[in-house]
């Protein structure tokens, strides 16, 4: 009797090591989500906004779904791209272009507060940034009513500043840090999702360019599009014009009539 | 989708494809600075100059720069800048390849300076070809058109 009580003694306080590792296991999981500016706390969530809803990497659409699918869904289109309006933290008025442009923009959402925010803020403020793919990075924080303009001016380098709630909203983002790759040309978000480190971008971004995700004929064509053989040819055109001189827009590639097309021979 | 984008009593209506900013750059002591609004068809970058310096440079051929550059009120409504109650415009022909702070192959800028409100401005407008300044010198105007003044208090 004496030693079943003993061995039940034993496996009682077993069990109970083990659980009290599974908890402490839990709890720094959750402390490394929230350092991440991820809120677990099922009371504040969103509808429609689960923490796994935003893992998705940048410059990977799609991955985390269905093609064309948005981990945000409160903005089901990814054509639903606008400018990037607001003040800079020096007070400037500015509007940023983002659809219909040449370049592509990376996007970075980030706040003054977030420890993983502080580390991207650091590294856009040591050197210059580049972005793989030649993209334009913009850093994005709420508006002056949620952020102190002199906090962010201290914070930001050379990167542009755009201080707007509007695109924040907008964007309907779930939280910081939070990138947005969009496409200028094609006008449309190709790529979005958290990131712990500015490396961790990097590599994602040059993933997507390498694998054409961010190219313009790729954005414009979801869900197939043009052969390689095709690209190709397109890529070897494009060279042979701008060879010329010719770049995208000339209005010597929209003659208006016979004698217009002729007229450079 | 086009914004608007304002500050220091200045505003202009972003049509799609620009960017716009205005901005006042710090005075140090003993010096008066003035609001700069600056737009462009091309990326406009956190370095450069009111002039636009970092950003003509990389005007395509299809590219515009505009800015009103506000002078100081001793400036209102002399010879230079006269009175005027709506924006001056500017015509193809104005663009001349000698208008600009720093010549640049292939690009034409005007230069037109008025008073309104009770403001003195400095328009200065680049476009990226010359020979593309009749299309060029209507986006411009679209710009142009859409600057408003308030008159200081």
């Amino acid at each position: 009797m004496t030693v079943l009580v003993v061995g039940l003694a034993v496996a009682v306080g077993l069990l109970g090591v083990l659980v009290a590792g599974l908890l402490r296991g839990h709890a720094e999981v959750l402390r490394a989500l929230h350092q991440m500016g991820v809120d677990m706390d099922p009371g504040r969530e969103r509808p429609g906004h689960s923490a796994d809803a935003g893992r998705v990497g940048v410059g990977a659409p799609g991955r985390a779904g269905p093609p064309g699918t948005r981990p945000t869904p409160e903005r089901p289109a990814d054509t639903d791209v606008i400018d990037l309006t607001g003040v800079t933290p020096r007070g400037d008025a500015i509007s940023l272009a983002i659809a219909g442009v040449r370049h592509d923009t990376l996007i970075a959402f980030l706040t003054s507060g977030c420890a993983t925010c502080r580390g991207f803020w650091d590294t856009f403020r040591s050197a210059s940034v580049q972005v793989p793919g030649g993209a334009r990075l913009v850093a994005v924080t709420r508006g002056s009513e949620a952020e102190s303009p002199g906090t962010v001016a201290n914070l930001a380098g050379d990167v542009p500043v755009v201080m707007s709630s509007e695109a924040w909203e907008h964007y309907d983002i779930p939280y910081a840090p939070y990138f947005v790759y969009v496409s200028g040309p094609g006008s449309r978000v190709v790529g979005e999702g958290v990131a712990a480190g500015w490396e961790e971008v990097k590599v994602l971004v040059a993933n997507a360019v390498a694998d054409g995700t961010t190219s313009p004929s790729q954005a414009g064509r979801a869900g197939g599009g043009r052969s390689g053989a095709d690209r190709r040819r397109d890529d070897i055109v494009d060279r042979q014009l701008r060879s010329a001189g010719i770049e995208p827009g000339d209005p010597r590639l929209y003659p208006t009539s016979i004698a217009d097309s002729t007229s450079g021979e | 989708m086009t914004a608007t984008v304002s500050g220091f009593g200045l505003s202009m209506t972003v049509p799609t494809g620009w960017e716009a900013v205005i901005y006042r750059r710090p005075s140090t002591p003993g010096e008066t600075t003035h609001p700069v609004a600056q737009a462009a068809t091309v990326a406009i970058p956190a370095q450069r100059g009111d002039y636009g310096g970092g950003i003509v440079e990389t005007l395509g051929s299809t590219d515009v720069f505009v800015a009103f550059l506000e002078f100081g009120p001793q400036a209102a409504g002399s010879a230079l800048f006269p009175t005027t109650d709506v924006v001056p415009a500017v015509t193809a022909d104005s663009y001349r390849p000698r208008q600009l702070q720093r010549t640049v192959q292939g690009q034409a800028g005007v230069q037109r300076f008025f008073t309104i409100a009770g403001r003195s401005f400095c328009l200065y407008s680049v476009i990226g070809s010359v020979s593309a300044r009749v299309a060029l010198a209507s986006a411009a105007n679209q710009l142009i058109g859409s600057f408003q003044v308030q008159p200081l208090p």
